[in-house]
């Protein structure tokens, strides 16, 4: 299938502390119908950073954000995107008053630890509350087993002042379009609030809650049932 | 006290045999607690919670909340235990309803509930077989059947693991030296340790060529294989007896016979394995009951599972591994050696996956494997997670 060819593009970011092989079976689903599917990357690990643009035979353009993902994509690639997926994800991930206070004191917590030099541990426990309710070692493999590397510590710190001051739908996010947000029922990374805010940002949005799911969204079926939704809004 | 002469004598054969026994047989349990979904943590102090590779719950459905609803409901209402056999008080309305169901899902006339797969086999060869009987069973049936047989008094024969033409042979000649002799052929749907399954249909057609008894064992395939889960004995009238269980896919415990009329009918009036014991647990029977449902409601699952464990073998086959034999959710790695074994079963764990290696005398020497177990609900990136926890081969 040539780039040229397709109809639909899909472009893929990841959440804080994860990296672009976890997209690997939704590239392999959206190549199987012909899509073109890319993955942006942070560079936490080893990998070098990318940033995704649209290809201009796309006339479907579908962008998919784990987390923190939609609040790390340009404007300029928001402007031109016709639909979004949400997963475990928010406008603003610190809430206002004061359960938005104890979320940015954990956040600021979170970048002591790795200031400190204690990234790996730091990590491993992130980690493990946002597989849950699945073990750690259900999650794709990501940054931690690469290694992180002195940039990437510091991408991720400069990622925790994000998300400390994500304050609403991103720049550039177009109005009217499609949107599907997924969340997770046992989410123990996005506070209630702050997916109540997403909602309340976007009435029109499809909404899916999943369960038993945690942060990472561990279904197996959910790529394939996004896919699905995608191509109901095919050209 | 152990002093007396005549309780060592009856203590020395039980410490020779173990002190014969190789240190890498020897066996320990271990035991775990459910962690999350798809996780299992072991009890002892400071143990990270691993990916379940290891499981028969290959539906994941053991924790499902409607399975879960279900055993709760029933054992407010009806007891944990029945209290009795079938036969004296021990009947509820749950063993009723889920014996109905599973012979109209199955389509077999008669279906009967046990407490475990081992009773449901010993009480199905000994309805098949009597010390006039010859036996015809797959090399590598499970050990429960061939403690029926020995029961049974019959005489066995074994033929190749799978070997179709070898079990054609022995009935062409048992048949040609003596047409009127009672027949048994046992094999099973889904082989435990193997990954395996024999060409059912053709099994099929030998016994009812050969007047033959077939007796195949579906404890592994139920839920799985087959059309809709129905395991690979739907539709195959020769099949003289289904074995099954509910502690596998259904996620529940306990297990069934299904058949015709007239061998449940014999089951009921003389089976010492189902009128001896104490009725199959009511909130197992209701659990098993709704996992039914759901494997009616969502034969996806299935289909999914069955197509992962494709993708698996390519992969693993692709990354330099023997390609584990067969089509269902059981994926044996086979590396030979016992040490290797139990080396990669540590080296998966220390990476957050739990399989289990799998040595003599389960499988045959110099066979030690790394049985890998696929589950419906493994989170995508787990195969990727395996190719990297096991290494270069």
């Amino acid at each position: 299938m040539s780039q040229a060819a397709c109809t639909t593009q899909l472009i893929a970011v990841h959440g804080w502390a994860g990296d672009c092989r976890a997209w690997q079976p939704w590239a392999e689903l959206a190549e199987s119908r012909g899509w073109y599917f890319s993955a942006a990357e942070r560079g936490y690990g080893t990998l070098p950073p990318k940033q995704p643009s649209w290809d201009p035979q796309a006339q479907q353009r579908v962008v998919i954000g784990h987390s923190m993902g939609p609040h790390l994509l340009p404007a300029a690639v928001w402007a031109e995107a016709t639909s979004a997926v949400w997963l475990a994800s928010f406008a603003a991930f610190a809430p206002p008053g004061r359960q938005g206070r104890s979320i940015r004191a954990a956040l600021q917590a979170m970048g002591q630890r790795i200031s400190s030099g204690d990234t790996t541990a730091q990590l491993r426990d992130f980690f493990r509350e946002a597989a849950a309710p699945f073990p750690p070692s259900a999650l794709p493999l990501g940054p931690l087993e690469q290694g992180i590397t002195a940039t990437g510590r510091e991408r991720l710190l400069e990622d925790l002042e994000r998300l400390a001051n994500s304050a609403g739908l991103p720049p550039g996010y177009p109005e009217g379009a499609r949107a599907l947000i997924v969340e997770a029922a046992d989410d123990r990374i996005v506070h209630p609030a702050s997916r109540a805010a997403l909602r309340a940002q976007l009435p029109n949005a499809q909404v899916w809650n999943l369960e038993p799911a945690g942060h990472c969204l561990l279904d197996p079926t959910l790529a394939a049932r996004v896919v699905e939704w995608i191509a109901d809004a095919q050209p | 006290m152990h002093a007396t002469g005549a309780e060592s004598s009856w203590r020395a054969p039980l410490a020779n045999d173990l002190e014969q026994l190789p240190a890498d047989r020897r066996r320990q349990p271990r035991h775990w607690r459910p962690a999350g979904v798809a996780g299992l943590q072991n009890t002892a102090a400071g143990s990270p919670a691993l990916l379940d590779l290891a499981s028969n719950d290959y539906l994941g459905l053991a924790a499902h909340p409607a399975l879960v609803e279900a055993a709760s409901q029933a054992m407010r209402h009806e007891g944990v235990g029945a209290g009795a056999s079938r036969l004296v008080s021990g009947g509820r309305s749950v063993h009723a309803q889920l014996e109905t169901a599973l012979a109209a899902w199955l389509e077999r006339e008669r279906v009967l509930l046990f407490p475990s797969g081992f009773q449901a086999n010993l009480a199905a060869v000994q309805a098949l077989a009597d010390r006039h009987t010859l036996v015809l069973a797959d090399r590598l049936i499970h050990h429960s059947l061939l403690v029926g047989i020995r029961a049974s008094g019959a005489r066995l024969q074994r033929f190749a693991h799978n070997q179709l033409d070898a079990l054609e042979q022995r009935l062409q000649k048992t048949r040609r030296e003596q047409p009127q002799r009672r027949l048994l052929v046992i094999s099973e749907s889904l082989f435990s340790m193997e990954g395996t399954s024999p060409d059912a249909e053709r099994i099929n057609a030998l016994c009812q060529r050969h007047n033959a008894a077939l007796l195949l064992d579906e404890a592994h395939a139920l839920g799985v294989l087959g059309p809709g889960g129905r395991g690979l004995a739907y539709g195959l009238p020769g099949v003289s007896l289904i074995s099954g269980t509910f502690g596998k896919a259904f996620g529940s415990g306990g297990a069934f016979l299904a058949g015709e009329t007239l061998v449940g009918e014999w089951l009921l009036q003389h089976s010492g394995p189902y009128r001896y014991t104490t009725a199959l647990a009511p909130p197992l029977a209701a659990a098993a009951l709704a996992a039914l449902t759901q494997i009616q409601e969502q034969p996806e699952r299935a289909n999914q599972l069955l197509d992962r464990a494709h993708r698996w073998r390519d992969r693993l086959e692709a990354a330099g591994w023997p390609r584990p034999p067969g089509n269902g959710p059981i994926l044996p790695l086979l590396v030979g050696d016992n040490q290797r074994a139990l080396a990669l079963q540590q080296q998966l764990e220390q990476a957050g996956l739990l399989s289990v290696a799998i040595r003599p005398p389960t499988v045959p020497a110099g066979t030690a494997r790394l049985r890998l177990v696929l589950r419906h609900d493994l989170p995508p990136g787990s195969l990727e997670r395996l190719i990297g926890a096991l290494g270069s081969p």
